[in-house]
C-alpha cells in the first residue's frame, strides 16, 4: 500500500465518526443540515483522492490524463464548497436575500472555472509524464476557499465575545490547525494530506459544537440556567451596566390542567421563540425557570425600554390571533447602572426585575377580573 | 517527511482539544482523574513516535533510541489500559482486585522502564535469555488481561436506557484499535497510537451526548428522557405505575430564602425520591419543581407502603433543616385497559391535585403560591 493511499484510508476513521455521530441531529435544526454536507463533501473528497491513487494502473494513457483532470478539477470544487456549507452552518439566520447571493458568488466562479478547467489549463495541467502542475490562475482556487474559512472563523469567534471565558478562542484555533497546517504544506510545498487536517478538523469541530450544547436549554433552543449564572457572574466581575428584563408565562397552569401537559410545552417554547426573535439582536435570552424567562441587555433607558416592552407587546398580540391558547407574558425590567459613586449589585437588580414583573403580573390579573 | 509524521502530529492537536475540554466539563459523576491519565499516556506515546519518526527523517535513529523508545511506550501501555479500566468501571470494583491489577502493573512498568538501562529483562539484548522471554509474557500477559476486562467493565456499567447508536459507535471505536495493532504488526504501519486517541475521543463524545438525557442539577433523568421511556413503555404495552411529585411551596423558598436554597431544595427531594423508588423504577425530574417516577405494574399496597416510606423519609429529613421545609404533593395511577400513557399521567397528575389540596390545608398554606 502507497503512503498517500494510507493517509486516506485513516482520514476516514475520524470522518466516520463525525458523520456517524452528526447524522442523528439533522432533524433538530435546520442548521445541523449543513454541518452534514460538509463531512458528507469531505467524504466524497477523500474517496476521489483514494480513486485517484489507481488511475495510474490504466493501460490507456490518453484516459489517463482526462481522468486527472478530471479528479483534480472536482476535488478544487469541493474544497470550494466545504468552506462555504461550514459558513453557512455558522450563518443560517441570515435572512438577508442579497448576502446568501454574495455569498454564492465566489463559489459558483471556482465551479465555472473548474468546468471550464477540464479544456483549458487555468488551474491546473496534467502534463504527459501524467503529473499534475499548477496553471497560472493557481492562486484564485487557494484563495477562494481561504476567504470562505476566514470568513467561518472571524463569525464564529465573533460569536463568543464577552461570553464565557478565553479558553474558547484557543479551543477554535486548536479545532482548525490540523486544517491550517495541511493547507500550508499544499500550498508551498505541494504536500497532500489536506484531506486528514480536514477531517481531524471536522471531528474536533463537532465535539465542540455538542460542548456548547451544555449551555442550551434542550426543550426551547435558549441558553439555560446554568449559562445565566455565568453570565451574571461576568457581568459582576467586569462592572458593566446592564438591563434585566424578566419573564414569566401567564395561565400555564390553566394550559396544562385544560389541554394537558403537551399544550404546556407547546406554550413554553413558542414563549421562548417569540422572546428570543425579538431581542435577538438587542440581548441574550435565558430560561430560568419553568416558566420563566431572562433578557440580559446592555443598559437601555428607561424611555427606550417602555418603548421596546410595548413594541414586543404588540408583536405578541399579532401573533397570537388564531391561536386556541394565547401567550400571555408579564413582564419586568430594571438596570444597573454605573458611575458617579453609584456601583450597584447585578443580583439586586434582578431582584427588582423580578419584584417588577410580579407587579405587572397582579396588574394583569386585577385587569382581567 | 513520512506521512505517519502528520497522523500523529494531529492526533496530539485533537488530545490536547480533548484534554482542554475534560477539564471544564464534569462526567457523568465520574472519576475523571483516570481519563485524564490516559489522555496523557497517549499523548506521551504519540511524541515518542513523533520524535522517532523525526529522527528517521534526519537519519539518526540510533539503537539507544530503539531502547528509550520500546521500553517507555511498552511500558506505559499498561497505565494507560489500567486507567481505561478504572474509569470504565467508576469505583464499583472490588479492592482485593483493584490492588492486584495495580500491583501487576506497577511491576510491569518498572520492568519496561529498567529495559531501557538494562537491555536484557524485558526488550532487546539476546533474545535467547530466559529473562527476557519471561519479561515479554508477563508483559503480554498484563496487557491482555487489562484489555480482556475492559468489555467485561463495560458490560457491567451499561445502563437501560442505551439505545441501538451506543452499542454501534462502542463496538465501531473497539475495533479500531485492533485493526490498527494488526496494520502495525503484518504491515508494519504505525497509526496505533493515532487510532487510540480516536478511540478516547469518541468515548468522550459518548459520555458528553448521554449526559444530555440527565439533569445536570439534581443527576436524574430529564423531561427528554422521560417522554422517550413514556414512548416506549406505550409501544411495548407494558402494564406500568406513574408517580408524580410536586415540591409545593418552591417559590415560597425561593422567594424568602433566595433562589440558592431553592437549588438545594430541589437536589435534596431529587435525592430522596430517587433513593426511595429505586429498587422500583427509575425516576425523572419533569419541570422545575415535577418530578415523576415511572414504575412495573404495583399493588395498591405496595403503593402506599412506598408513599408512607417517602412521606417518612421526608419528615425525617425536615428535623435538620431550619429555613423552608420540604413540602411534597404526590399522585399516583396504574394502568388501567385502553388508557395511554398520557392519559394516565394526567390521572396521576389529577390525584397530585387532590393530595396537593389536602397537603396545603395541612400546612396552612392556602394562599400560598
Amino acid at each position: 500500500m502507497s503512503r498517500p493511499l494510507i493517509l486516506n484510508l485513516f482520514s476516514f476513521v475520524p470522518l466516520f465518526f463525525a458523520i456517524a455521530m452528526s447524522i442523528r441531529f439533522k432533524h433538530t435544526s435546520s442548521r445541523n443540515k449543513y454541518f452534514l454536507i460538509t463531512n458528507l463533501l469531505a467524504l466524497l473528497a477523500i474517496v476521489l483522492s483514494i480513486l485517484n491513487e489507481y488511475i495510474p494502473l490504466l493501460s490507456d494513457s490518453n484516459k489517463i490524463v482526462v481522468l486527472k483532470r478530471i479528479y483534480i478539477h472536482s476535488e478544487v470544487s469541493l474544497y470550494a464548497a466545504i468552506p462555504y456549507f461550514l459558513l453557512k452552518f455558522n450563518l443560517h439566520h441570515l435572512k438577508n436575500k442579497l448576502y446568501n447571493i454574495l455569498l454564492r458568488i465566489p463559489l459558483w466562479i471556482q465551479l465555472i472555472l473548474c468546468v471550464m478547467g477540464l479544456w483549458v489549463d487555468l488551474y491546473y495541467g496534467v502534463g504527459y509524464a501524467k503529473t499534475i502542475y499548477r496553471g497560472p490562475l493557481f492562486l484564485i482556487s487557494i484563495i477562494i476557499p481561504f476567504s470562505y474559512f476566514g470568513l467561518f472563523l472571524f463569525f464564529e469567534l465573533k460569536k463568543f465575545k464577552d461570553y464565557e471565558r478565553v479558553n474558547k478562542y484557543s479551543i477554535i484555533v486548536i479545532c482548525f490547525i490540523p486544517t491550517l497546517i495541511t493547507s500550508y504544506l499544499y500550498i508551498l510545498r505541494n504536500i497532500q494530506c489536506l484531506n486528514l487536517g480536514v477531517s481531524f478538523s471536522l471531528l474536533l469541530y463537532y465535539i465542540f459544537c455538542i460542548d456548547m450544547r451544555f449551555d442550551y436549554d434542550l426543550q426551547t433552543g435558549v441558553r439555560n440556567r446554568n449559562a445565566f449564572k455565568k453570565n451574571l457572574i461576568i457581568v459582576q466581575n467586569k462592572h458593566s451596566q446592564a438591563t434585566v428584563i424578566m419573564f414569566d408565562v401567564n395561565h400555564l397552569k390553566i394550559a396544562n390542567d385544560t389541554y394537558g401537559h403537551v399544550s404546556g410545552d407547546i406554550l413554553i417554547e413558542t414563549a421562548a421563540q417569540t422572546i428570543r426573535n425579538f431581542f435577538r439582536e438587542k440581548g441574550k435570552t435565558y430560561r430560568i425557570g419553568g416558566d420563566e424567562f431572562c433578557v440580559i441587555a446592555p443598559y437601555m433607558t428607561d424611555e427606550m425600554m417602555d418603548k421596546l416592552l410595548f413594541d414586543f407587546q404588540q408583536n405578541i398580540e399579532i401573533d397570537n390571533k388564531g391561536k386556541k391558547i394565547p401567550l400571555s407574558l408579564a413582564m419586568g425590567y430594571s438596570s444597573c447602572v454605573k458611575g458617579k459613586g453609584v456601583d450597584e449589585d447585578i443580583y439586586k437588580t434582578l431582584d427588582r426585575a423580578d419584584r417588577n414583573m410580579y407587579e405587572n403580573k397582579r396588574h394583569m390579573k386585577a385587569s382581567r377580573k | 517527511m513520512s506521512a505517519f509524521f502528520y497522523i500523529d502530529l494531529f492526533a496530539i492537536f485533537a488530545l490536547i482539544f480533548t484534554f482542554i475540554l475534560i477539564n471544564k466539563r464534569m462526567l457523568l459523576w465520574r472519576q475523571i482523574g483516570y481519563f485524564s491519565v490516559a489522555v496523557i499516556v497517549i499523548l506521551i506515546e504519540l511524541i515518542l513516535e513523533l520524535t522517532k519518526e523525526f529522527l528517521i527523517y534526519k537519519s539518526a535513529y540510533s539503537i539507544e533510541y530503539v531502547y528509550f523508545y520500546i521500553g517507555i511506550s511498552v511500558g506505559l501501555f499498561p497505565i494507560y489500559l489500567y486507567a481505561l479500566d478504572m474509569f470504565v468501571v467508576n469505583g464499583q470494583i472490588n479492592k482485593k482486585l483493584k490492588n492486584f491489577l495495580f500491583t501487576l502493573v506497577a511491576i510491569d512498568v518498572v520492568g519496561s522502564f529498567s529495559s531501557i538501562f538494562m537491555a536484557h529483562i524485558m526488550r532487546g539484548g539476546n533474545s535467547e535469555s530466559l529473562g527476557r522471554q519471561m519479561g515479554v509474557i508477563f508483559n503480554m500477559g498484563v496487557m491482555l488481561l487489562l484489555i480482556a476486562l475492559l468489555p467485561y467493565f463495560l458490560y457491567k456499567q451499561t445502563t437501560d436506557d442505551e439505545t441501538l447508536y451506543d452499542k454501534f459507535m462502542q463496538i465501531a471505536s473497539f475495533f479500531i484499535p485492533f485493526g490498527a495493532g494488526y496494520l502495525y504488526i503484518i504491515k508494519d504501519i504505525p497509526v496505533f497510537w493515532a487510532s487510540l486517541t480516536i478511540v478516547l475521543i469518541v468515548y468522550f463524545v459518548y459520555l458528553l451526548e448521554i449526559q444530555f438525557r440527565y439533569d445536570i442539577q439534581t443527576g436524574l433523568k430529564n423531561r427528554k428522557n422521560f417522554d422517550i421511556s413514556l414512548e416506549n413503555i406505550e409501544r411495548i404495552q407494558r402494564k406500568m405505575t406513574i408517580f408524580v411529585f410536586d415540591l409545593n411551596n418552591l417559590k415560597m423558598i425561593n422567594d424568602t430564602y433566595g433562589h440558592e436554597t431553592g437549588d438545594k431544595r430541589i437536589a435534596q427531594i431529587a435525592h430522596i425520591i430517587d433513593e426511595v423508588f429505586s429498587p422500583y423504577g427509575t425516576s425523572f425530574r419533569i419541570g422545575g419543581d415535577e418530578f415523576s417516577t415511572l414504575t412495573y405494574f404495583l399493588s395498591d399496597k405496595k403503593i402506599h407502603e412506598l408513599l408512607k416510606k417517602l412521606d417518612d423519609v421526608i419528615i425525617e429529613k425536615n428535623k435538620s433543616i431550619t429555613e423552608g421545609k420540604l413540602i411534597l404533593a404526590h399522585g399516583f395511577y396504574s394502568s388501567r385497559d385502553s388508557l395511554t400513557a398520557h392519559q394516565i399521567l394526567s390521572e396521576a397528575d389529577a390525584v397530585m391535585y387532590i393530595h396537593k389540596q389536602y397537603v396545603k390545608r395541612k400546612n396552612n398554606l392556602i394562599g400560598v403560591k
